[in-house]
C-alpha cells in the first residue's frame, strides 16, 4: 500500500508520509423502472471535479447510515428517498483511498454503505455540488466516473436481496 | 486515536457463535473502555477492507482464525454507538459492520487486550456490558440470514 494507484496521473506517488484514515460515507443508488441508475456529474468546485458518481457523502456524527444517505440525496438532488434497501458495504482499499492528502495531513479511505432507492418525493433540483445528472443503464455507464463507483452501480442494478460485502 | 473529530469511526465486530452461545471478552486495562465486556472487534485500520479488519481483530484479541463469516448487520444508532471514554470524558462515535462467525479455528485465548473470555447465552450476559453490544448480541441470536440495518 506504499504507492498511489491512480494510473491516470501517469506516475506513482509514495504514501510514506501520509497515514490513511478510514472515514464512513454513504451513497444512494436511485433506480428507475427502466433498469437505470441515476448518476450525478460532480461540479468543478468539489473533490474529484467533473467526474460522474452516485449521490452521497460523509456520514455525520449522530445519524444512522440510512438517514445520512437520505440527507445527502436531499441536499444534492432535492428529492427525499423512502423505503431504501441496504445494498452493501464497500471498503476495498485499492479503490477507496483518496489520491489527495487532506488539509489535516492524512488520506481518507471512504468506507461506504450503499442504499438502493426506487421511491422518492419531490422533483429533481440539483445543488451547486452537482453539475449535471442523468439516468444510465449498466451497459452505458459514463466516463469519467469515480473509480470506486462502477462496482456499486453494477451491484445495485444486479441486486437480488443479499447485501454485498466488498 | 480520534484524528478527525467531525466523523464517526468505522469499526468491525464479530458475533462468534458455538453451540448456541456467543463469545464475549472482558477488556483489559490497557485498552479504551477498560473492564467492560464486549464482542471482539475494533476500528478499521487504514488500508484494510472489512473482512481483513475483523480477521486481524479476532486473531489479535482472542487468537481465532475465521473460516467462514457472513454479514450480520450494520449499526450506526447514536444512542448505543457513541461511547464515553471514562478517562478523557470524550464521546467517541462509532459506526459498526458486524459479522456472524460460525466456523473458526482455535480456542479463544487471552491477550494484552483481553482479560477474560466467556461463552454466554442471552440469559447470562455478564456485567458491565459496553452499551453498544446488547442489540448486536440479540441480533446474533436471532439471525437467520437477513442482515440487520440499524
Amino acid at each position: 500500500m506504499l504507492f498511489d494507484l491512480d494510473l491516470s496521473l501517469g506516475f506513482n506517488l509514495p504514501l510514506m508520509n501520509s497515514s490513511i484514515v478510514p472515514l464512513p460515507a454513504v451513497n444512494t443508488a436511485i433506480l428507475n423502472s427502466h433498469g437505470e441508475i441515476l448518476l450525478t456529474l460532480r461540479s468543478k468546485t468539489v473533490r474529484e471535479p467533473l467526474k460522474w458518481c452516485l449521490p452521497g457523502g460523509h456520514l455525520e456524527i449522530g445519524e444512522t447510515w440510512k438517514v445520512g444517505a437520505r440527507r445527502e440525496t436531499a441536499e444534492e438532488l432535492g428529492v427525499t428517498t423512502k423505503n431504501e434497501i441496504f445494498c452493501g458495504v464497500y471498503s476495498d482499499p485499492e479503490l477507496t483511498i483518496t489520491q489527495d492528502v487532506m488539509p489535516e495531513g492524512f488520506r481518507g479511505q471512504y468506507v461506504v454503505a450503499v442504499f438502493i432507492a426506487t421511491e422518492w418525493d419531490g422533483e429533481f433540483a440539483p445543488n451547486d455540488e452537482v453539475e449535471d445528472w442523468d439516468w444510465f443503464s449498466l451497459d452505458n455507464l459514463p466516463e469519467p466516473i469515480i473509480r470506486s463507483h462502477p462496482i456499486r452501480a453494477i451491484d445495485a442494478l444486479n441486486f437480488k436481496g443479499v447485501p454485498f460485502v466488498r | 486515536m480520534y484524528v478527525n473529530k467531525k466523523h464517526p469511526i468505522p469499526a468491525v465486530t464479530a458475533a462468534v457463535m458455538r453451540e448456541g452461545k456467543i463469545l464475549l471478552t472482558l477488556r483489559s486495562d490497557s485498552v479504551q473502555f477498560p473492564k467492560h465486556w464486549c464482542l471482539p472487534g475494533g476500528r478499521v485500520q487504514g488500508g484494510q477492507d472489512w473482512k481483513k479488519a475483523i480477521e486481524v481483530e479476532l486473531e489479535e484479541e482472542v487468537g481465532l482464525k475465521i473460516k467462514s463469516s457472513t454479514l450480520l448487520g450494520i449499526y450506526s444508532n447514536g444512542e448505543e454507538n457513541i461511547l464515553k471514554d471514562e478517562k478523557t470524558g470524550e464521546e467517541i462515535p462509532f459506526v459498526v459492520v458486524a459479522f456472524q462467525v460460525s466456523e473458526f479455528e482455535g480456542e479463544p485465548q487471552l491477550s494484552s487486550e483481553v482479560d477474560e473470555v466467556r461463552w454466554c447465552d442471552l440469559s447470562s450476559l455478564p456485567s458491565p456490558l459496553l452499551k453498544s453490544e446488547k442489540t448486536k448480541i440479540i441480533d446474533a441470536f436471532e439471525f437467520s440470514g437477513s442482515v440487520f440495518v440499524r
